[in-house]
């Protein structure tokens, strides 16, 4: 396994480098009973060549007629060799061996077509594995400009490297000035909390022993010296506060333009993005460690340098004043640096279970209580609980885990302190007996030990700190690394008056590696209101959503009054768009702001208009608090129909050229479709309408139906065309028609 | 036939509203579409059944008479009483129970999460108490210090 992981890149370095003849090679990694085994796989010279393990081989000419079919399956690739239908070998591989295998194939087309084996310009690009970074677990190459292999995510796994910090650096620039004049405060204040040991030297030499001795006191002298002690505290002091102040002034600062960087960008993801997250997640990633890199950055980082400074100058002033007792006062620090050496990478894992134990937490939470409804139904509190507190019992194991190592540590620190005073005292008195040093020195030294090795101790502690800290930067950058996957267009033109042409030109549109669109065209004229019709998951609402460019297209083109909406400013674009979803999604906040959403400027008289022209108005004004009623997350206080009318207004009042109906009356019962419809039947009128719905009867008013069936148009005409047609269309209105008889017999059995 | 002025009128029962036609709607009411934002604008004329009979626009735009009836009749139903001093708060967090003094007198409002009080606008708070009751403090920054003091612990 080793030997293979070491060689696979290498590989992948080679493949651009061949030109015209080179040889393509695949290095497969199971054998035909698909155990692991090694055996190689070469597209050279027009033949195909496959070499086994213990060095047997065999070789195909390629002909006009072969070609190798490739499908994965559970982890495992199957190759298989065919000429004209008939198969002549098979082969298997895992995925590391995707790329290249799919690169064989590929060649293996072209040298079958009598083409050259070297492609278009294109293929150096794809195939450039030198340019390409690999993700080290899954080897799926890295796109350029991320860190994260979008496949595993497998940074994950990795320790995040503590150097991510320095990328902060892009939200500390601002504050340079800043932070350099908080250093420098770093540095004076200091210096100043290191004046008063160095003054007990001479209190003690010139003041307390010659007084000892018999000598007269000298008043001035002593009070000279306090004087100078209560000056160099009240100096660290002020110095201090300033520092402390500004630095954290600062870090509150940095931790709030990050946020903003952050949620900002967030937001200009498209919706690719958040359906493969989690809420609590991005929650946490947001709030809580923007916090924790805040927190580190004000207090932690700043200790961390004020001890680093303190250290440094303790040494230098040890050292001046006598140097042998310098070393022997520093002795015990390499073994306390091996001591952090050897904690740190147990404590970061902890660190790291616990950041992500954490967020899980986060996850139960953003789970459960939006679902509250269902957990209730189900009737599941207990097990929501459940689970909440065996994340809480995994939290709690991963902190003791942490702290016993970390009891032990500070003790241990602590300890080594101690036998460092000891050490000192021995020496101190040994070499005070030789007349070596004065008292006073000895004093001294006792007194800077103290704080040194205090400021050791806080000094390990950074440790755990930066770890906490690099894991949430990377958490951090994760999301401002990510490149949103619709584009904003380089230089947007401006838009004309819209007219509503929607064409959609041989459209195909993948989720991953799940087609879900295919070769659609469509061309739909101003005003026209066209309904899509087929089963869930035949990409209605996909179709709808990259009408609304919330993705964009694999192939093809989709544009608007002839306009590529790819060349088109996004903000712009979805301006003259409408949606009204399947569930109504109301923001916390009154009803007029929520109906004004799209147009916060809007009078109180437009939001009246359009709550009007919705059949909102009335029931509105039941409320308490009218247009000014608080309508919560979910819209509690409203029923189902309610909520969606409120989303039709809303829809209504930006005036948008082109509609889009998804599933907008499935989600109410009869009585309320009826009303909604006749809101909708306001709202369509003018507008180029794109309306899905499971229900016929609300496409009863729609220009043209389009028939989708697994991405594909199956059928395209009006409501007696595709009738008479008797095709897919057919069969859906006869399935509702029967329903809807077992709901009338319902009724006459009843009576 | 159309040439009757639409106006409100007061009847037997309370209200009623006499349209272009000069149909009259007896037993009509008066709703604020916007009662914290705008109270004076957008004002409802509903029928018995919910529906809108008319809205008007501004009630400044209406002559004084009609205007007179029209405040007169939306004061009745009405019930916001306007917090002027907050006495005293049984404990500083929820639940609690604070004594104040209203321009409908003296009474005690109990406080049962801070998500009762909602701001609107800068300066503008409502206040729900347990009962439903909403209280209104018009100028939060112009109540006195010690009253400022006992609610900010809630805010």
């Amino acid at each position: 396994m080793d030997k293979d992981a070491a060689d696979a890149p290498d590989r992948s370095c080679e493949a651009p480098q061949w030109v015209g003849t080179a040889p393509v090679r695949v290095d497969l990694d199971l054998d035909e009973a698909l155990c692991f085994a090694h055996s190689r796989l070469e597209l050279a010279d027009g033949s195909l060549i496959w070499q086994g393990a213990a060095g047997e081989h065999r070789t195909w000419r390629v002909g006009p007629a072969m070609r190798l079919a490739h499908d994965t399956h559970a982890g495992a690739g199957t190759l298989r060799l065919e000429d004209a239908g008939t198969c002549l070998a098979t082969w298997h591989h895992t995925q590391d061996a995707l790329a290249a295998v799919q690169r064989l194939r590929d060649t293996f087309a072209r040298v079958a077509r009598g083409e050259p084996a070297h492609g278009g310009g294109d293929e150096g690009a794809d195939g450039g594995g030198a340019a390409l970074a690999h993700c080290p677990i899954c080897r799926t190459p890295i796109p350029a400009g991320q860190d994260d292999c979008p496949q595993c995510d497998g940074g994950e796994a990795n320790a995040p490297s503590t150097w991510i910090l320095l990328r902060l650096w892009r939200f500390a620039r601002p504050y340079k000035r800043s932070l350099l004049l908080g250093f420098l405060l770093t540095l004076a204040s200091t210096f100043a909390t290191l004046v008063p040991p160095y003054l007990t030297m001479p209190l003690m030499d010139r003041v307390l022993i010659p007084t000892q001795r018999g000598e007269p006191l000298d008043v001035a002298l002593a009070t000279g010296y306090l004087g100078a002690l209560l000056g160099a505290a009240l100096v660290a002091w002020g110095l201090g506060y300033w520092r402390t102040y500004i630095l954290a002034l600062v870090a509150e600062r940095i931790g709030a333009d990050m946020r903003n960087a952050t949620f900002s960008h967030l937001l200009n993801l498209s919706l690719e993005y958040f359906g493969g997250k989690r809420t609590g997640d991005l929650i946490a990633r947001i709030g809580v460690e923007t916090d924790r890199i805040c927190v580190f950055l004000s207090l932690q980082l700043l200790d961390f340098a004020t001890d680093l400074v303190m250290i440094t100058m303790t040494a230098v002033i040890l050292a001046s004043i006598d140097p042998l007792l310098a070393v022997a006062t520093l002795a015990p620090l390499p073994f306390i640096i091996w001591l952090v050496y050897l904690v740190r990478d147990r404590l970061r894992f902890g660190f790291e279970q616990i950041n992500r134990t954490w967020g899980e937490v986060t996850n139960v939470l953003a789970d459960t209580i939006p679902g509250i409804r269902v957990v209730k139904a189900f009737a599941q509190e207990a097990r929501e609980v459940g689970r909440f507190a065996e994340l809480n019992q995994k939290n709690l194991r991963m902190n003791d885990r942490v702290n016993r190592v970390w009891a032990l540590f500070s003790p241990t620190v602590t300890l080594l302190t101690e036998v460092g005073l000891l050490v000192i005292w021995g020496f101190g008195i040994w070499q005070v007996a030789h007349d070596r040093v004065s008292i006073g020195v000895l004093t001294a030294f006792l007194a800077y030990i103290g704080r040194f090795f205090t400021r050791v101790d806080s000094m390990s502690r950074i440790v755990s700190f930066t770890q906490q800290a690099a894991a949430g930067a990377k958490r951090i950058f994760d999301v401002l690394d990510c490149v949103p996957s619709v584009p904003p267009p380089h230089q947007p033109l401006p838009l004309a008056p819209v007219q509503g042409r929607i064409a959609l030109h041989k459209v195909s549109f993948q989720y991953g590696n799940h087609t879900v669109l295919r070769d659609i065209s469509l061309e739909i004229a101003p005003g026209e209101l066209v309904g899509l019709i087929g089963h869930s998951g035949s990409g209605k609402s996909t179709l709808a959503n990259l009408i609304c460019r919330f993705y964009d297209v694999s192939q093809g083109s989709i544009s608007l009054d002839g306009r590529d909406v790819r060349t088109i400013d996004l903000a712009q674009y979805r301006k003259h768009i409408g949606v009204v979803l399947q569930e109504p999604f109301l923001f916390f906040g009154t009803i007029a702001e929520n109906i004004a959403y799209g147009k916060p400027d809007a009078s109180r008289a437009e939001v009246i208009e359009a709550a009007r022209a919705a059949n909102a108005h009335e029931f509105i004004l039941r409320l308490p608090f009218g247009y000014d009623s608080v309508v919560g997350e979910r819209g509690q206080a409203l029923s189902g129909g309610e909520r969606q009318r409120i989303s039709i207004a809303r829809a209504l009042l930006t005036n948008p050229r082109i509609l889009i109906l998804d599933e907008a009356t499935s989600a109410v019962d009869s009585t309320t479709e009826k009303e909604i419809q006749k809101a909708l039947d306001t709202l369509v009128q003018g507008r180029t309408t794109i309306a899905i719905a499971h229900r016929l009867s609300t496409l009863r008013k729609a220009d043209r139906l389009v028939v989708l069936d697994k991405g594909e148009i199956v059928e395209m005409g009006t409501h007696d065309d595709l009738l008479a047609r008797r095709g897919a269309y057919y069969r859906f209105c006869v399935n509702q028609a029967q329903q809807d008889g077992a709901a009338a017999a319902l009724l006459e059995s009843g009576a | 036939m159309s040439g009757v002025l639409p106006r409100l009128e007061r009847d037997g029962s309370g209200l009623c509203w006499v349209d272009r036609a000069g149909v009259v709607h007896s037993g009509v009411h008066l709703v604020r579409a916007f009662p914290l934002t705008a109270p004076d604008e957008q004002v409802s004329v509903v029928s018995a059944h919910g529906a809108e009979l008319h809205l008007f626009e501004h009630l400044a735009g209406l002559d004084p008479e009609a205007r007179a009836l029209v405040e007169a009749a939306l004061a009745a139903r009405e019930f916001m009483p306007v917090i002027e001093r907050v006495l005293s708060v049984s404990r500083h967090w929820v639940p609690s129970i604070l004594e104040v003094q209203t321009d409908r007198g003296l009474t005690q409002l109990a406080l049962e999460s801070e998500e009762s009080i909602r701001r609107i606008g800068a300066d503008k708070l409502l206040i729900r108490d347990r009962r439903g009751i909403c209280f209104v403090v018009e100028y939060h920054s112009r109540l006195d210090r010690r009253s400022k003091k006992l609610l900010e612990r809630f805010l």
